[in-house]
C-alpha cells in the first residue's frame, strides 16, 4: 500500500490544531497523500547522494542532508535531536 | 541492521507515531534505491509525523474568518504559497470552476 493509515495521519492533524479545529475529510486524503510525496521526494534526494559518493546504504546524516537541501530548514535541528536519541537507544540496547 | 523494533521501547522522544513498515516500504518505491538503514526510516518517519504537523498549521493559519474546519482549499493555498510545499504543486493543485478555465482558455 501506498499510503500511510488515515487513523494515524488523522490523529496527528487532530493534535496540531486547536480543540476546536475540525478537518474535512476530502483534506485529510490529500494530506495521507502528500505524506508519502514527502517521503518519496526526501528518499530519492538522499539516494541521489549517497550514488554520488559511491555509497550503497542511505543513512540518517543522508536524509537531514536530503532535508536541508530541500528547504526543510527548521526540521533540521529536532531531527539532529532525535537521531542522536535513537542512536543512544540502540547502543544502550546493544551493550546492555 | 538488525530488524527489531525494540530500539524505541525507552522515552517518548524516541516513540513514533506512524508505521515504520509502510514508510519503508514507500521509500523502496523511489528509483534507483539500494539500501535503507534502519536509522534512515526512522528519521525519515519522524520527519514525516513534523511534515503532517507543519502542513496542517499552515492550512489552519489560513483559514478565513469565522469557519472552523479545514477544508481541500487551505491546503492548495498553502502550497501555492509556502516555498517549502511547492513540490506538492501537481498533488494538490489550487482547484477553478470549469466555467472560469474555458474563459480564461478563450481570451
Amino acid at each position: 500500500d501506498r499510503f500511510l493509515p488515515i487513523a494515524n495521519v488523522n490523529r496527528i492533524m487532530k493534535a496540531a490544531l486547536p480543540k476546536v479545529g475540525k478537518i474535512a475529510k476530502d483534506a485529510k486524503e490529500c494530506v495521507q497523500e502528500c505524506v508519502s510525496e514527502f517521503v518519496s521526494f526526501i528518499t530519492s534526494e538522499a539516494s541521489d547522494r549517497c550514488q554520488q559518493e559511491k555509497r550503497k546504504t542511505i543513512n540518517g546524516e543522508d536524509i537531514l542532508f536530503a532535508m536541508s537541501s530541500l528547504g526543510f530548514d527548521n526540521y533540521i535541528e529536532p531531527l539532529k535531536m532525535y537521531l542522536t536519541k535513537y542512536r543512544e537507544v540502540c547502543f544502550n540496547y546493544f551493550t546492555n | 541492521m538488525a530488524d527489531n523494533t525494540n530500539c524505541d521501547e525507552d522515552s517518548t522522544t524516541t516513540k513514533l507515531k506512524l508505521p515504520i513498515s509502510r514508510i519503508r516500504s514507500i521509500m523502496k518505491c523511489a528509483p534507483e534505491i539500494s539500501n535503507l538503514s534502519q536509522e534512515s526510516v526512522y528519521v525519515i518517519t519522524k520527519a514525516a509525523e513534523m511534515f503532517v504537523e507543519y502542513f496542517t498549521r499552515e492550512a489552519y493559519d489560513r483559514l478565513p474568518e469565522g469557519r472552523g474546519s479545514i477544508i481541500y482549499k487551505e491546503l492548495s493555498n498553502a502550497v501555492e504559497k509556502d516555498p517549502a510545499l511547492r513540490f506538492l504543486s501537481d498533488i494538490v493543485p489550487m482547484k477553478v470552476f470549469a466555467g472560469d478555465y474555458i474563459d480564461t482558455n478563450q481570451k
